[in-house]
């Protein structure tokens, strides 16, 4: 039986259709089978982000209304075996969505796969609920301010309210990741640390991602960053998954502001 | 005839110093849209331009006779041991005591009393005879419909009422140690 992982956020925009790409493609890569499946009803991005817009023909509102089987509205991967894709309509809305075709759909995904990822609609409403109902453990996305932290409290308060497993007083396991972290502008503190968030969310931390220009490119390439070794983003990201594959992997600091030496020297005589 | 009878809460403010009513009014007033301002001592024209400029109800230098309730029976207590997260609203008669955090964006709202043993960031406001929090830097605290606003982020309270005045202790360990810092 495969463990669902949803990737949310509350706030818009703060990386979860990146993250969710990413380590899908990362647990793939450990050798897990995956599945990545686009929950923004009406929205779908995930296609693109993976390079497989032009693959998309059926997606997860055609499974649901049984006018094809999973088998075929599943996309492979071209890049890794070992991962697929379930698209999301981007000609229907949310209110498609209903527990109990959602359930058969996710049930018959833990079936066949070790790793779900759920890639959430940004918010709070009906999409969300669905997106998180049938959750085992959130991925709580955030970038360090002040807007993204509160919302994102609010949407872990609804997941521990509202999903089935609370409901049946059980426990959600919920993880966090920084996102687009800015090692200069925590320096300067302009921008919250990570021990700012802990404190008030109060999750189990899962890694931090910095900045990165190369995710903006890879966004418009269809070449995620965890494919590319040049990316700083890229690394963090298998580090995480590599986390979530149960490997003990080390912290690496990556809100220091890093300067090579000269440039240290230079900067003092400045000063 | 027609009749209908409202509840207000009524804010009673002494002014001493135009400029300084209107630096306490100033951010506040959102929130004192929710009263009727009473206000005693020199109400200069100024702050009434202003007043009416933000839509604000007043009156001034007016006794108002008051009924004191009658003593509550006995409420019994919640327990929420969990962190109350932006978003929750808790609205209860019962004293509530939160074992954890009160995150910036949740409200309480208690006619009872309010214990914290985390820090609060959130809105409290009761009604009861006490409250006891660890203010954290967002708390906001309404005793009784004052706005106690001049709380310092990282200390203890216990704040109650004693012959209809609301008094703010600070709490310490002897050491004078914060009482929930270990
Ligand atoms: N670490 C990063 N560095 C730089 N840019 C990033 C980073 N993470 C995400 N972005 C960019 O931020 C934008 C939003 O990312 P993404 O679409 O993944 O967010 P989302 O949370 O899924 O948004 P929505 O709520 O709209 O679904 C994209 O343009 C993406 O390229
Ligand atoms: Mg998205």
């Amino acid at each position: 039986m495969g463990i669902i992982f949803s990737i949310i956020s509350g706030k818009g925009g703060v990386g979860k259709t990146t993250t969710a790409a990413n380590l899908a493609i990362g647990t793939a890569m450990q050798g897990k089978k995956t599945v990545v499946v686009d929950f923004d009803i009406g929205q779908r991005n995930l296609d693109m982000i993976l390079g497989l817009e032009n693959r998309v023909v059926y997606d997860i509102t055609h499974v649901m209304d049984g006018d094809v089987r999973l088998r075929q509205a599943l996309i492979p991967f071209k890049k890794n075996e070992n991962l697929y894709f379930l698209a999301a309509s981007q000609t229907k809305d949310k209110t498609v969505l209903n527990k109990e075709k959602v359930e058969k759909v996710l049930s018959e995904l833990k079936k066949e796969f070790e790793y779900i990822f759920i890639d959430a609609p940004a918010g709070i409403e009906s999409g969300f609920e669905h997106a998180v109902y049938f959750a085992d453990a959130v991925i709580v996305v955030v970038n360090p301010e002040v807007s993204s932290i509160r919302d994102s409290d609010r949407a872990i308060g609804i997941v521990d309210a509202k999903s089935k497993k609370s409901q049946e007083g059980k426990r959600v396991a919920k993880y966090l990741i920084i996102n687009r972290i800015n090692p200069d502008l925590v320096q300067k503190g302009e921008m919250l640390s990570s021990e700012d968030i802990l404190d008030i969310l109060e999750i189990d931390l899962l890694g931090k991602v910095p900045e990165d220009q190369i995710i903006i490119e890879a966004s418009n390439t269809g070449h995620p960053v965890i494919l590319n070794e040049k990316s700083e983003a890229g690394r963090a990201f298998k580090r995480i998954s590599r986390r979530l594959c149960g490997e003990e992997v080390p912290f690496v600091d990556i809100e220091s502001v890093k300067h090579s030496g000269l440039l240290k020297s230079i900067k003092k005589m400045f000063q | 005839m027609r009749i209908n009878q409202y509840s207000v809460s009524v804010m009673e403010i002494m002014i001493e110093d135009e400029e300084e009513f209107l630096r306490f009014v100033r951010p506040k007033l959102p929130l004192l849209k929710g009263y009727l301002l009473n206000l005693k001592g020199d109400v200069t024209p100024k702050i009434e331009d202003f007043l009416q400029a933000h839509g604000l109800q007043y009156i001034k230098n007016t006794e108002i006779s008051t009924i004191r309730h009658a003593k509550r029976s006995k409420n019994s207590v919640e327990v929420y041991d969990r962190i109350i997260r932006s978003g929750e609203e808790i609205n209860t008669h019962n004293s509530v005591i939160c074992l954890r955090k009160v995150n910036d964006g949740a409200l309480i709202r208690t006619v009872s009393n309010f214990i914290a043993i985390g820090r609060v960031d959130g809105t409290i406001e009761a009604n009861g005879d006490f409250l006891i929090f660890k203010k954290g830097p967002k708390g906001k605290i309404i005793f009784h419909n004052m706005i106690l606003d001049d709380l310092v982020e990282g200390r203890v309270y216990k704040i109650h009422l004693e012959n209809n005045e609301i008094i703010i202790e600070e709490i310490k360990e002897e050491n004078g140690n914060n009482i929930f810092d270990n």
